[in-house]
């Protein structure tokens, strides 16, 4: 091989470095020495941290309270999910449906609230669930809330909260997968004596599972992880994973148990993504 | 063999010594050593995967030999990085700068050699008058032909009077119409020009039409390298006879006995023929005797072959009609014939036969 | 005739629209307590536009926008170069980093980075902020980078090099004008993410430094006056103008390479 040439290949691997070093820096060693902490303990007296091998943070995660908040935390990031895909499944099916303008004036419509500041998002149901929010007295109307209560600071807040932050994330990928149905499959299954909710049922539906799959990533993933929605909507009564973790970091000062519970957090999402993509990669072979 | 020596009295345009380049396991080049005279049109041609681009790209820059060198007007340029080589490229698909006029895409190279900007305006305008583009200059590539694409392409590396330009299949993007208008372009051009042209095509019968000389590439090696008329009527491989044009192949074997310009050779039950073949036949090798569908002929003096068999098929070509019969030892063997207005009688089932004179037979290893 | 389905859709678009749209509104009520119609007024802006806080947050804000965009896209266009010509392995292994960056929790991220600074005593502020919006916004830029590079063969670039042009002046002349478009979505898209941000720049900013976000969400938890929604109305029409120019971009095909060529008369040799 040629000198210069060698220097022009170098030149060119050199590309590689700013994203590498950056990502080092500032993503993967911030995540080891995380690692390294979660297995260490604090004295609560000096504040100091004494890094041995020991999974007490572990075992102190399972004993407590905070398992609690955190199982009814992934309940609620469960139910957002599921209720996003109620809510946005015959959403993306009706703007699947349309043609041209239309389609492009509703998916628009759909991005729009996507693109206000997700502070805001959240910050309009304040007004919204507190005691004389205009949602609150629509349900004490209906007999649904009790006179006495207010919707905001439950887990009910916040499940709406994330529901409506993320609904549009769960649109789109909903709205790709029923878009590429050949419209010529129903016909065939109608053809066939399928009736309007059978078709539904037996082939649009199962059909439509990569999107479903890929909404439900990108909905449940960051989710579980939220901070901003239960810290806004959900008060000091409900608190989920990422307040939890946070409080250890920045109130508390307990960082080794703070980390054991980042990391679980952490190998919980990568568990559900294998999981899911495992799942996305054979509903795809199908279609 | 020294890379600038003059073969006939000529300057050698391009060296290739001993160059070889492998991907990985994959050996895509063999040791290629090539003369390219200066001022020749000549065409590197092989089926898909021979190895052709690999080796055009090298003399380009573009690609980095593993083993050997690249000589351009004797100069050893193997070090030298593909922007500072006096070579240029047509590319395959024109490559043209999509965001860029035609008169920018033609100017690229000059601008990049800082020329004045008078001396720049006035090199591109004469240039594409000289491919028939003037009046385009503000038009972006997207908005013109294949065939204007082509010639931009052309203009934009001719601008830069490059010692030798090399040209990679240039013409496949573009119809079978346009194909042959622009092979009468380029030879044109070229002659015009006089500069070296080194065109890389999998098309046999347009490296033909345009080539001084031509050079075979198989599997990563170059075959047989001369003019077109030598490469198709003394084949020295029996890949290079089948590649130039349709062959039949009789089975033969070298042996004693051979003249000072012919070689002595048994075709089994079609007897001893003494016929022209490759140099590199031994007596006792074993050999395939090449007839031309094209070149039948009465049986003179010299003796030939005549082949007898059942007629399977007749395919009216328009200028030409094709026989094929089926012949032992030969098997399926194809004749052509120029056609007349009134059919010749022949009919399928019937035994025909066709000779060949020894002139036209040639032998080749088999 | 529309059925279920549609009039499902249109309360959906009413579930989404509302709640912001009280926000809008209201940051124009006059009544202090928002719990009627106090009539229109703009008093609630003059009064933020005029807050130094609300002034020195703004500046923070796009103070780390602009900077994190600029590095960001500097690591895009150097990754995503690199992938293109990278080997399969290769580009797996970077993928997948670039994949985690966007996928973690961004809790977790920002804690991890919180942890390491503090434990080298590294002050905060809008350096440290930077460097958290900087690992998910790159990783954000890289993609559409990347998506765009798809699209474009090294061919130009050997075209460019085989008529005399050295990698950078290739680089320059050829690959620049054509990723433009790609570039200016992704920084029109990342500048927002990064304005936008609350849980990064709330762990890495410190006791000194505030982002617009971060002073909001403090107001919401502590005191929702109704300053409070005109400072949100203002945020929420930064981050949508954005978006929308970004939308802009990328529909508008006719932008092919972003440098207009100005004809032979025009570029003097660069």
């Amino acid at each position: 091989m040629i000198g210069r040439v060698r220097s022009a290949r170098f030149g060119h691997q050199a590309l590689a470095l700013p994203g590498l070093l950056w990502t080092l820096a500032f993503f993967l060693v911030p995540l080891a020495v995380m690692v390294v902490y979660s297995f260490g303990q604090i004295d609560i007296i000096t504040f100091k941290t004494s890094f041995g091998w020991t999974l007490s943070n572990y075992r102190q995660l399972n004993n407590s309270i905070y398992l609690q908040t955190i199982l009814r935390s992934l309940e609620m990031s469960i139910g957002a999910t599921a209720a996003c895909l109620v809510v946005g499944y015959p959403v993306a099916y009706t703007i699947a449906r349309q043609r041209g303008r239309v389609q492009t004036l509703l998916l628009l419509g759909i991005m729009v609230p996507f693109w206000t500041s997700f502070v805001v998002r959240t910050y309009a149901w304040v007004n919204l669930l507190s005691a004389d929010g205009l949602v609150t007295k629509l349900l004490r109307a209906t007999g649904l809330e009790s006179s006495s209560s207010q919707l905001i600071y439950t887990p009910t807040a916040v499940v709406i909260g994330i529901v409506y932050s993320y609904l549009p994330l769960m649109v789109l990928p909903l709205y790709v997968a029923l878009e590429r149905i050949d419209p010529q499959l129903k016909q065939a299954a109608s053809d066939l004596g399928a009736t309007g909710f059978g078709v539904f049922r037996r082939v649009i539906f199962p059909l439509s599972m990569p999107g479903v799959i890929a909404g439900c990533i990108l909905v449940g993933v960051p989710a579980t992880g939220e901070y901003v929605i239960p810290a806004i909507l959900g008060g000091d009564r409900t608190l989920m994973y990422g307040n939890v973790v946070a409080s250890q970091f920045l109130l508390v000062g307990d960082y080794p148990f703070g980390s054991a519970l980042a990391v679980s957090l952490m190998c919980l999402v990568t568990v559900f993504l294998i999981v899911a993509r495992s799942r996305l990669a054979r509903a795809e072979d199908v279609v | 063999m020294t890379a600038a020596t003059a073969a006939e009295g000529t300057a050698t345009a391009v060296g290739l010594v001993g160059l070889e380049r492998s991907f990985g396991e994959h050996q895509a080049v063999k040791g290629i050593d090539l003369e390219i005279r200066d001022g020749e049109f000549f065409s590197l041609i092989g089926p898909s995967g021979c190895g052709k681009t690999t080796t055009l790209r090298m003399i380009a820059g573009l690609e980095t030999p593993s083993d050997g060198r690249v000589f351009v007007h004797g100069r050893d340029v193997t070090p030298t990085p593909a922007h500072r080589r006096p070579v240029n490229t047509v590319f395959q698909h024109f490559a043209l700068f999509p965001h860029l006029t035609v008169f920018e895409n033609v100017a690229f190279g000059l601008r990049e050699r800082r020329t004045p900007k008078a001396e720049l305006r006035a090199r591109v305008r004469e240039m594409l008058e000289q491919v028939g583009l003037t009046g385009r200059e503000r038009a972006r590539p997207k908005e013109l032909s294949g065939g204007q694409q082509q010639r931009v392409a052309l203009a934009r590396s001719l601008v830069l009077q490059p010692e030798v330009l090399l040209l990679d299949e240039p013409l496949g993007a573009l119809d079978l119409k346009l194909r042959r208008q622009m092979q009468g372009v380029l030879k044109q051009l070229q002659r015009e020009i006089g500069i070296t042209f080194v065109y890389v095509t999998h098309d046999q019968e347009e490296a033909f039409s345009m080539s001084d000389r031509v050079g075979i590439m198989n599997a990563g090696r170059l075959e047989q390298v001369g003019a077109p008329r030598d490469v198709y009527h003394r084949p020295q491989t029996l890949f290079v006879a089948d590649f130039v044009g349709a062959s039949n192949q009789i089975p033969a074997t070298i042996l004693e006995g051979a003249s000072a310009s012919r070689l002595r050779a048994d075709l089994g039950s079609l007897g001893v023929v003494e016929v022209p073949g490759a140099a590199a036949l031994a007596p006792g090798a074993a050999a395939a005797a090449i007839l031309r569908p094209e070149s039948t002929g009465p049986i003179g003096a010299g003796g030939g072959v005549s082949l007898t068999g059942r007629l399977v098929d007749v395919a009216y070509l328009g200028p030409q009609v094709q026989y094929t019969i089926d012949a032992a030892p030969a098997g399926e063997v194809i004749v052509l014939q120029g056609s007349q207005a009134d059919e010749d009688g022949a009919r399928l089932g019937e035994e025909c036969t066709f000779t060949w004179p020894a002139g036209a037979i040639w032998l080749v290893p088999a | 005739m529309p059925g279920p389905a549609a009039w499902f859709t249109v309360l959906v678009f009413g579930f989404l629209y509302l709640p912001i749209g009280m926000v809008v509104a209201n940051s124009f009520n006059a009544d202090t307590s928002l719990i009627g119609w106090g009539g229109f007024t703009f008093k609630w802006y003059s009064q933020t536009l005029s807050d130094p806080r609300v002034r020195a947050d703004f500046v923070t804000s796009v103070e780390v926008a602009l900077i994190s965009t600029a590095i960001s896209l500097v690591i895009a266009v150097s990754t995503g170069l690199w992938t293109r010509t990278a080997s399969a392995r290769a580009r797996r292994l970077v993928d997948s980093t670039t994949y985690m960056r966007i996928v973690l929790p961004e809790v977790v991220m920002a804690l991890a980075l919180f942890l390491v600074l503090r434990r080298y005593r590294v002050g905060l502020g809008i350096p440290t902020i930077v460097a958290g919006h900087v690992v998910f916004n790159s990783a954000y830029a890289t993609l559409i980078i990347q998506a765009r590079l798809a699209t474009m063969t090294t061919t130009l670039e050997q075209a460019a090099s085989d008529l005399g042009a050295t990698p950078w002046r290739a680089f320059r002349r050829v690959t620049l004008p054509l990723l433009l478009p790609a570039i200016v979505v992704a920084a029109l898209l990342i500048t927002s993410f990064s304005f936008d941000d609350v849980v990064t720049s709330l762990f890495l900013g410190g006791p000194n430094t505030e982002t617009l976000p971060v002073l909001l969400l403090g107001l919401i938890r502590v005191n929702v006056t109704p300053e409070v929604n005109a400072i949100a109305t203002g945020v929420t029409t930064i981050t949508i103008v954005s978006f929308m120019m970004a939308a802009a971009v990328m529909t508008v095909r006719g932008i092919a390479g972003g440098r207009q060529q100005l004809g032979p008369a025009g570029e003097d040799a660069a």
